[in-house]
């Protein structure tokens, strides 16, 4: 194939990759590696990698996430050759999706349809759930925002966070991280700011 | 309860020093019950190291302080600077359109629909339209409700019928329903005024919340002819 031939094939690709990455097809958002294999073929990831690239000036980032792991930048994720094996999830297994690079300013919230209450109360319910070791009892979490928010604001706020995949809740009650705290929250620094906050207002 | 504050190996040394003086097998039985109860502080103890070398893990103990000293709108900002949310669209898909024609040929036709008129002969209901209220809507409604309840309640009762009823009946189902999530979280309360013969409410200044306390469910219908009723009573 020509150098000119090459690049429009890879100009379609990432034509059609935008359609899958950016509507929503399924009850999630997002592409899973197998779809974008069958749609773009077995080098669907390096396709992403050139839409990484065009996403940049945009604010917009492109990220592979395996079920319960961190998010990883797709620009990170190695090219493995097809039956390559090893002991590392084949990339076919993730889903992708396409996030904001950066962050949202709080004066912006309201453009995306958030209230600080609400957003306050999502950290609360994230980090209480981080430091009972993954999962907590919702009454404890309903209780623990209860102390800043109006009692109906908790429960509707809770009900919302699972409805979009936030959390989720077992049959017992019990919260726990869901799919898309694991796709758009870096919880490590999450918590590193948390824990540095103290300490620079006591220090 | 810390798992390592358990001697397990001397438990052990304790179990293996017994093991040949037992001769009946209920001891041995209860020996190795013991050993099995060991092997269960084993696992909590390998839970709890496996738990903490996690990249995740942080004191829970200084995380649950800071989270109760900081202020809401702080941690929000905090957390913005962490959230990269997810960029999607909704739009029709074939399956939607599917799913609409299916339920438009459903729908019964308009003779039909005025055979089942004649014969049902049900009131005229609520035209239903625009769009579905956001959630903030929503919240903003029932603390504009709760301050108009405050404000006519004028520190005492108010009946719940003058309360509720509004010019139209779509208006007064609207102001029933939200009225029944401030009973429900404790921003009102609905009682019976024996004098007035009527159901009340009364407006608190705080939301109330006793989880012990024997809660009764209340149906009050909200049908066409009885808000007519109160409409005219009312005038």
């Amino acid at each position: 194939m020509s150098k000119r031939g090459g690049r429009a094939s890879y100009a379609r690709k990432v034509k059609k990759a935008v359609h899958l990455l950016f509507f929503r097809r399924h009850y999630r958002p997002g592409a899973k590696g197998s779809e974008l294999k069958k749609a773009l073929g077995p080098d669907y990831l390096r396709v992403l990698k050139v839409l990484d690239q065009l996403l940049r000036p945009l604010d917009l980032q492109v990220k592979q996430v395996f079920e319960g792991a961190e998010p990883i930048p797709v620009l990170a994720v190695p090219e493995t050759p097809e039956g390559s094996g090893g002991e590392s999830k084949s990339p076919d297994e993730a889903t992708y999706y396409v996030v904001l690079r950066g962050t949202f300013e709080p004066t912006e919230l309201k453009y995306c349809g958030w209230r600080i209450d609400d957003m306050a109360a999502l950290a609360l319910s994230i980090a209480l759930i981080l430091a009972r070791g993954g999962k907590a009892p919702r009454k404890d979490v309903e209780e623990f925002l209860s102390r800043k928010l109006p009692s109906w604001r908790v429960k509707m706020g809770l009900d919302r966070f699972i409805r979009m995949g936030y959390l989720g809740e077992d049959e017992a009650g019990v919260l726990y991280l869901n799919w898309r705290t694991m796709a758009e929250v870096d919880l490590r620094a999450f918590l590193d700011l948390l824990l540095r906050y103290e300490v620079a207002q006591s220090g | 309860m810390d798992p390592f504050s358990i001697p397990v190996e001397k438990l052990i040394e304790v179990v293996k020093a017994l093991f040949p003086l037992w001769e009946m097998p209920e001891d041995l039985s209860l020996d190795a019950e013991a050993l099995e109860a060991i092997s269960g502080v084993i696992k909590a103890q390998s839970e709890w190291v496996k738990e903490r070398s996690t990249k995740l893990y942080r004191d829970p103990f200084l995380i649950e302080e800071k989270l109760g000293q900081i202020e809401a709108g702080e941690l929000a900002e905090l957390f913005l600077r962490t959230w990269h949310p997810i960029v999607e669209l909704e739009q029709l898909t074939p399956l939607s359109l599917e799913m609409a024609l299916k339920y438009w040929f459903e729908l019964p036709s308009k003779e039909e629909a005025v055979e089942e008129e004649l014969v049902e002969k049900p009131g005229p209901m609520p035209e239903i339209g625009g769009p579905e209220p956001t959630f903030e809507e929503i919240q903003d409604a029932l603390e504009a409700l709760w301050k108009e309840l405050r404000a006519r309640a004028k520190g005492g009762s108010i009946g719940y019928w003058e309360f509720v009823v509004a010019d139209t009946y779509s208006e007064t189902l609207e102001r029933a329903y939200l009225t029944s999530f401030l009973i429900t979280y404790g921003y009102a309360s609905l009682g019976f005024d024996p004098f007035r013969e009527e159901l009340v409410l009364r407006p608190r200044r705080r939301p109330r919340r006793r989880p012990k306390e024997k809660t009764t469910s209340v149906v009050i219908p909200v049908d066409y002819e009885g808000w007519l009723r109160h409409v005219q009573e009312g005038r």
